[in-house]
């Protein structure tokens, strides 16, 4: 679960022990006196770092600096932090479980700096991984942060195994389709891409993210706005994630085995249909298994050591949705007084099945929506022989180095790599009949994404005094991203069975298409701290990239934040008064800058022809963001609070250009910095432990967070961008549903209906809520059995039910309008009766805005049991050597309460960040895949 | 100490290295090209001694938006005229606009043919470019290709520039027009004068044949223009009889005509009264006609879907000096003149009168029917409105121009 900012504390006990130059201790539990294992030691400048072993013991060396700090801390509990003279004296720690407080836990301020999270002026959000696993169930990055950070909403876009991964991060203040944080996996940036096949349609097929194994990551830490991610420059303005994998930690190697077995079948049924019989019995109950081994450990030689296995083969509640995945890691690192050196490796491969589901005629859902008798377009048969399907290969791994040359100075380097090469195939097969096509078609994709990182950084801490030092930083940052692809698009086998390429009759398309983004960035900062009270920090990002405009040259952000720290108050133990200011930005399209040409066939042999107007002048969107918050904590009670303010400016809009302009306009290819966006937010969350018995045994912990959010356009340049369902206007919020409704009916002379009566355009909501958050409780009870409940919610946002509209006007399923038609045949014209169902039937004519549907909603998230076996099984576990033994189950979607009239407000069919020019629908449901509920079994031995 | 500073300054010059030029060589599309990859000398034309000079890439590039744009403007301006008739079911937006007789910005198709000019514009311009950038050498045989390639910018530049002032105005009437250039509100006389400056430009590259070419094109924008002191000049080396046209060639793709008048897509209905007016076997032979099997309609068959379409003529270049005679600007036979453009197409001689009066009434049939199809009819409509009154017999249009969409203003 997130510590929002803090928990921990601590204190000492045990045995001492003080050899020459060595220091022994033991760190435990204050409470119940087990030892923690895996507590991490660490000391300000970076030189001491180990942890506990299986027992709570722990040795350093002992620094010759006595007044030195060494920090002790372990999730769940808070930190402490004793110079090197009280540790010698008394070098038996004792910490204290806590829910709340600002702690010591140790946090990537800024891509310069690590700081504590007591010196961090701006909010943000931390997650530790393995606690929230085991709260979850989490099998994925966004079920392992969906209602874990306030201010950021995390789903996948449908409910398919694998699918496109949505973020909404604070108040979404722009026009781009590119939405997604920036994320880091040890240093590597990761290309996190959805992946669509766009055969019949472009709902989001598979998601880059879903390649992480969720087993092999410590913590998640969360910068959401530009304030906090200023320093990551030109890309940052939608946050940045961060994600560190484990490290081995204990010289006792250890082992630990995950087994976990998933059953998914569909949570909610399908409402306002005639017959949703279909429908429900499309779904089935699939079932995967997830296996995952690790060994870690540290030698006696400083070198670290942590790798991981992972096979999961799981089938959703759709069927054919397969997800087999295979994953490896290796982590290795040796540290020594002054340096560090290692690397992080990770390798998948793994193919995923996605039948179609989308909005194609071809569709499964489809096909058992629109009319009451099912399989309209095509048969049961002939869908299930649609073979959709990637395979993917994946890489990526960083090489780092840490080199404390003096007291006080650092120098670091990383160099990540990603590379993922994905195999898309789509085969429908000769023999079976969709609509015209008999003889078969397919079509094969091969994508490879490569993304090359490295990060040089140098800083001094230079002590004024006693009370006061500055910290100086330096920071250069290279980019290099690269999209390939190559489509091939055939039809016509000859016969069943054949189904290669070069055997079709026919080939209709082909293309290859290249994408290179280089970016370059210095970072240099200061921070100044006073009494360990006062927290000052100036930053300054110069980026350059290929992607803006020959006019452009470098650009700049700048950063100032402030936090003031007053300890022991009468009303707080501790209150921290925050501000920062920042800015950052998003990258052009690959396309925006640069004129390109494309080759035509002429008279006489070929030519070239404009193929995009490129804009000299384009640059990077920018987001500048003042935060403003406090950190209050008292007893075992916390709350956080943010206010944030953003302006968004030059948010880029494809328009026409007057031709006379000299560049060809082709289909509103034109990218222009004419947009601005106003937002704000208020995010606010509450951690406190409720209950605890003296004698440990029972323990109660609260914890709840509530995002608000508002955005809106306040130029476009005079344009308006409108898709089919959402449109960007000025003195709305983006990507708003802005359409007419059906409001009544019409009727002739005779006093018959004749049709629907529509309402201008109006604005009717937007596809991103104003409130969500989640709350939920955790239970310890008698000290090995764990319970935990999560409910996310969320208010104010609507969704486009396409397939509402698209049943309703093509086919005989939609209960409110073939109710009102029925009734309607049985009444006489004229009568108040016939008027009252003419103007029911006439609500559910054609247009987009009657079916644009509240989604407020609560969910159950997640309600899981654990139970630690170790100690019912002492006789059995000591003998095999098992450390620890646990069983968890964990229910996802257990309950929903909702408003919508489809199955699952928190879907997006194409909602998921793309790297695409213009605008989509956002916020719509067509024929989309519901989440299903998964009831999840973990058995968890530890070595 | 010093190698400790010298380690931490050399770390610090390293996160200070600029990457400017790694950043500039980032890899493109192979989807796509870039104006720096196009300036190759072969792109813009090959020669050798035994076959001579062959186009390449770039100057091919300025053909094919003139054949895009020449077969929608032509069009249009054709509708303008009495060529066309009216169906009474009109399938195609421009016959709306002809039965309506209006020609709004709101139309489309209208805008497609702004931007068809000045996509040709567009392209002739980054051709000029490249041209410019590229290292030409100074071999005899790039020499050559560096002179065609110059005198094709320029003319075509010229063409573009004639076609935005002779068919464009931002009123839609033919008070004070004026265009755009450069998001510019420019008057269609400044235009003219542009399209005079470049066609100069031209001849300092062309040869005998692209002279002649150039010249009849610059006659053409002096007579249109009122410029009869200029066109004078120009007229005394414009196309022979025998020169070959300028046309721009459909082989590749079906023209855009096509796709309104030609066989199997939609038919183009005559109106009755051009073909009544017909009196000579040329001008018979020069407009084929036919009846629609369907709705027996008359329709024209001069156009095919993988027809030319003309730009340049040694019949345009005729009527221009026969216009010039008439006017007195130049000396000559004012007969023979008309009687050879009808010996071009009947060549029994049986089309060849000796009854012509040396009369503008004579002048503008002739135009009106060598000249159909080719959107010059427009062109002529409003040249010889005197006093508010057609002296030409077709309807009167309230239209005098293209109108200009509103994405300029």
């Amino acid at each position: 679960m997130i510590k929002a900012l803090p928990l921990l504390s601590a204190l000492v006990i045990a045995t001492n022990s003080l050899a020459q130059n060595i220091i022994e201790g033991r760190v435990i539990d204050a409470v119940s006196e087990e030892p923690l294992i895996g507590a991490t030691i660490s000391s300000e400048d970076g030189q001491i770092g180990t942890i506990t072993d299986i027992d709570g013991q722990f040795q350093i060396g002992a620094p010759s600096d006595k007044s030195l700090a060494v920090i002790f801390s372990y999730l769940g509990y808070e930190p402490i932090s004793l110079t090197v003279s009280e540790l010698e004296a008394n070098p038996a720690i004792l910490m204290y479980q806590s829910t709340v407080g600002l702690d010591e836990v140790i946090i990537q301020a800024s891509i310069a700096s690590k700081k504590t999270a007591r010196s961090t002026a701006t909010a943000i959000s931390y997650l530790d991984t393995e606690e929230r696993i085991e709260q979850t169930g989490a099998r994925n990055i966004p079920e392992l942060l969906s209602g874990g950070v306030p201010g950021l909403q995390v789903y996948q876009s449908t409910g398919l195994l694998g699918s496109g991964v949505k973020f909404n991060v604070r108040a979404g203040a722009t026009f781009s389709l590119q939405r997604d944080p920036i994320i880091f996996i040890d240093g590597v940036r990761l290309v996190n891409t959805n992946y669509t096949n766009s055969t019949f349609s472009q709902q989001d097929a598979m998601s880059s993210l879903n390649d992480l194994n969720v087993n092999d990551i410590e913590r998640i830490e969360v910068l959401k706005g530009a304030a906090a991610a200023a320093s990551y420059g030109v890309e940052a303005a939608n946050g940045v994630v961060l994600i560190t994998t484990k490290r081995g930690q204990s010289e006792k190697p250890v082992l630990d085995f995950r087994l976990n077995n998933t059953f998914s079948s569909l949570a909610n049924g399908y409402r306002n249909l005639m017959n949703s019989e279909n429908i429900d019995n499309f779904y089935h109950t699939g079932v995967g298994t997830n296996a995952n081994l690790s060994v870690s450990g540290k030698s006696k030689g400083d070198v670290s050591y942590f790798t991981s296995l992972g096979y999961n083969n799981a089938e959703s509640h759709v069927p054919g949705n397969v997800d087999e995945r295979l994953s490896a890691r290796l982590n290795l690192s040796k540290s020594g007084e002054n340096f560090e050196v290692g690397i992080t490796t990770n390798y998948i491969t793994g193919s995923l099945e996605v039948p179609l589901t989308n909005q194609s005629r071809f569709s499964g859902t489809w096909n058992n929506l629109i009319n009451q008798e099912p399989w309209t377009f095509l048969t049961e048969e002939a869908w299930r022989a649609i073979d959709t399907r990637f395979e993917n290969d994946r890489f990526f791994g960083s090489i780092f180095g840490r080199y404390s040359p003096v007291k006080n100075l650092n120098l670091r380097a990383t160099l990540g790599y990603d590379q993922n090469t994905v195999f898309n195939e789509q085969l429908f097969p000769f023999g079976q009949t969709y609509g015209s096509l008999t003889q078969g078609s397919q079509q094969t994709s091969t994508r490879r994404n490569r993304n090359l990182n490295i990060e040089l950084g140098v800083n001094y801490l230079w002590e004024l005094s006693d009370r006061s030092d500055v910290r100086f930083a330096l920071v250069s940052q290279t980019n290099q991203l690269s999209d390939e692809s190559s489509l091939v698009d055939v039809s016509e086998f000859p016969a069943a069975g054949i189904t290669g390429i070069g055997t079709a009759g026919r080939v209709d398309n082909l293309s290859d298409e290249y994408i290179e983004q280089r970016t370059q960035g210095y970072y240099g900062e200061i921070n100044y701290s006073y009494q360990n009270a006062l927290f000052l920090t100036v930053g300054l990002r110069n980026d350059q990239s290929n992607l803006v405009g020959n006019n452009v040259s470098s650009i700049w952000y700048p950063q100032a934040n402030a936090a003031y720290v007053f300890d022991n108050l009468p009303f707080a133990d501790l209150f921290k008064l925050r501000a920062a200011l920042g800015e950052s930005g998003r990258l052009p399209h690959p396309n925006d800058a640069l004129t390109t040409f494309q080759g035509v066939r002429v008279p006489g042999g070929s030519g070239f022809d404009f193929a995009i107007p490129g804009n000299p002048d384009i640059k990077p969107e920018r987001t500048t963001e003042v935060e403003l918050g406090f950190d209050w904590s008292l007893g075992n009670h916390s709350i956080n609070f943010t206010y944030y303010d953003q302006q968004t400016e030059n948010s880029i809009i494809y328009t026409d250009l007057p031709p006379s302009l000299g560049s060809p306009t082709i289909n509103g290819s034109f990218a222009q910095n004419v947009g601005s966006i106003e937002a704000l937010g208020i995010e606010f969350s509450y951690q406190g432990q409720l209950f605890q018995s003296e004698s440990g045994n029972f323990s109660a912990e609260l914890f709840a967070n509530l995002t608000y959010q508002e955005n809106e356009v306040t130029s476009t340049g005079g344009e308006e961008l409108n898709t089919f369902a959402t449109t960007i206007r000025e003195g709305l919020p983006v990507y708003a549903f802005f359409n007419p409704i059906d409001v009544g009916a019409e009727f002739n002379e005779d006093g018959e209906f004749a049709g629907s009566s529509t309402s201008e355009a109006q604005f009717l909501g937007t596809p991103f809520p104003e409130f969500h958050g989640s709350f939920g409780i955790n239970l310890d009870m008698m000290k090995n059995l764990r319970f935990s409940a999560i409910f996310n919610y969320a208010t104010g946002f609507e969704i486009y039910n396409i397939s509402h509209r698209n049943i309703s006007r093509l086919g005989d399923n939609y209960a409110p309008r073939v109710t009102a038609e029925q009734t309607l045949a049985t009444l006489t014209p004229g009568t108040d009766e016939y008027t009252f169902w003419a103007n029911e039937l006439g609500r559910f004519g054609s247009a987009r805005g009657s079916y644009t549907q509240a989604g407020d909603f609560i969910r159950l998230n997640t309600l899981s049991i654990t139970y630690d076996f170790t100690s019912a099984l002492s006789s059995l576990t000591q003998k095999i050597g098992i450390d620890q033994i646990q069983l968890s189950v964990t229910g996802r979607n257990l309950w929903l309460s909702t408003n919508y009239g489809g199955p699952d407000p928190e879907i997006d069919g194409i909602g998921a960040s793309t790297l695409r020019r213009g605008i989509l629908p956002l916020g719509s449901d067509w024929t989309t895949v519901p989440h299903p509920r998964v009831i999840n079994t973990t058995l968890q031995i530890r070595f | 100490m010093k190698t400790l500073s010298i380690t931490t300054l050399l770390f610090i010059a390293i996160i200070s290295t600029s990457c400017e030029d790694w950043l500039d060589d980032a890899e493109t599309s192979p989807n796509t090209v870039l104006s720096e990859d196009l300036n190759q000398v072969f792109l813009f034309g090959i020669y050798t001694e035994d076959d001579g000079f062959t186009a390449g890439a770039n100057l091919l590039s300025i053909e094919n938006r003139a054949i895009e744009l020449f077969s929608t403007l032509y069009m249009y301006a054709g509708a303008m005229s009495d060529e066309f008739g009216a169906p009474e079911s009109p399938n195609a937006l421009i016959y709306s606009e002809l039965t309506s007789d209006q020609l709004n910005i709101s139309d489309g198709s209208l805008r497609g043919i702004w931007e068809d000019t000045y996509s040709f514009l567009a392209i002739i311009d980054e051709m000029k470019a490249n041209a410019d950038r590229t290292d030409w050498g100074t071999g005899a045989d790039t020499e050559i290709i560096r002179r065609r390639t110059f005198w094709a910018i320029h003319f075509y530049r010229s063409l573009a520039l004639f076609n935005i002032a002779a068919y464009f105005n931002g009123n839609t009437t033919n008070t004070s027009p004026f265009v755009y250039i450069d998001g510019e509100q420019t008057t269609n006389d400044q235009v003219y004068q542009l399209a005079f400056t470049e066609g100069e430009l031209s001849l300092d590259f062309a040869d005998g044949y692209q002279e002649r070419l150039t010249n009849t094109l610059l006659t053409r924008i002096a007579v249109i223009s009122g410029n009869s002191q200029e066109a004078a000049t120009y007229a005394s080396n414009m196309l022979t009889i025998d020169d070959p046209w300028l046309e721009v060639s459909h082989e590749v793709s079906s023209n855009v005509f096509f796709n309104a008048v030609g066989p199997g897509s939609r038919d183009a209905k005559v109106n009755q009264s051009f073909v009544d007016a017909i009196a000579l076997d040329a001008i018979t032979i020069r407009n084929p006609t036919g009846i629609n099997d369907e709705n027996g309609e008359l329709i024209q068959l001069r156009f095919g879907q993988f027809d030319n379409q003309v730009i340049l003529s040694s019949i345009e270049a005729k009527l221009l000096e026969a216009e010039l005679i008439l006017n007195g600007n130049i000396g000559g036979d004012f007969a023979q003149t008309l009687n050879d453009v009808a010996n071009f197409f009947d060549t029994s001689g049986g089309s060849e009168r000796t009854d012509i009066t040396t009369s503008l009434d004579e002048l503008l049939e002739y135009r009106r029917f060598f000249l159909s199809w080719q959107g010059q009819r427009m062109l002529d409509q409003r040249r010889y409105q005197v006093d508010g009154q057609d002296l030409i017999p077709f309807t009167s249009r309230n239209f005098q121009y293209i109108a200009i969409d509103d994405i300029e203003q």
